[in-house]
């Protein structure tokens, strides 16, 4: 079965403020990253949240940025990174 | 909007390390979500009580882990149906008064 990202694209998370249960942190929308694979597909915990069944499954994806990239005035190391998995419907090509 | 939850990148403070005992309250709220929720009874699960949680006022969420897990717990409840609101409110009235009469 293929995905819709692989290890190795470069996406961008959404930048996007919808109003209810999410499960995209707000520090890292809008942020460009690599993917670094593909975690299984889930039930969308966004609907789960209202009582709806979550499905279809959405894939989630280990997404790798840098933190000079995160945070505006980073001070550690250049080659830090955080890892944070996404829902796909959170992620666009880059 | 952001919610109470949503931190992340924020300056927070620092971490509170002291191990604290569970009082009995927080055991019987951990095991009444148990009941109610995931792989028990499925009246509830995991994502409902985290947008209950995240839609706290600052306050309520700032009161604890267990409080707030338990406030939106109870809001869960009343959304569903399954819980009284003034009934709760009532009842929480007399549990006060009789704390503040008999200690217990």
């Amino acid at each position: 079965m293929t995905t819709r990202f692989k290890h190795g694209d470069k996406v961008r998370v959404l930048l996007t403020h919808p109003p209810g249960h999410r499960r995209t942190p707000h520090y890292i929308r809008g942020k460009i990253g690599i993917v670094e694979v593909a975690c299984g597909a889930f039930a969308n915990p966004e609907e789960l949240a209202y009582g709806f069944d979550g499905l279809p499954l959405k894939e989630v994806y280990k997404i790798r940025f840098a933190q000079t990239d995160v945070w505006p005035e980073y001070r550690g190391p250049d080659h830090d990174t955080v890892d944070i998995d996404i829902f796909e419907h959170w992620l666009a090509p880059a | 909007m952001r919610g109470p939850h949503d931190i992340g990148g924020e300056a927070a403070g620092p971490v509170d390390t002291s191990a604290k005992a569970p009082e009995p309250w927080h055991k019987l709220i951990t095991a009444l979500s148990g009941v109610l929720g995931n792989g028990l009874h499925n009246i509830i699960c995991t994502d409902e009580t985290r947008r209950t949680r995240e839609a706290l006022d600052q306050e309520t969420y700032d009161a604890g882990y267990f409080e707030r897990h338990t406030q939106s717990l109870a809001d869960l409840l009343v959304e569903k149906g399954l819980l009284d609101s003034e009934a709760l409110t009532q009842r929480m009235a007399e549990i006060e008064k009789r704390i503040n009469k008999e200690g217990r």
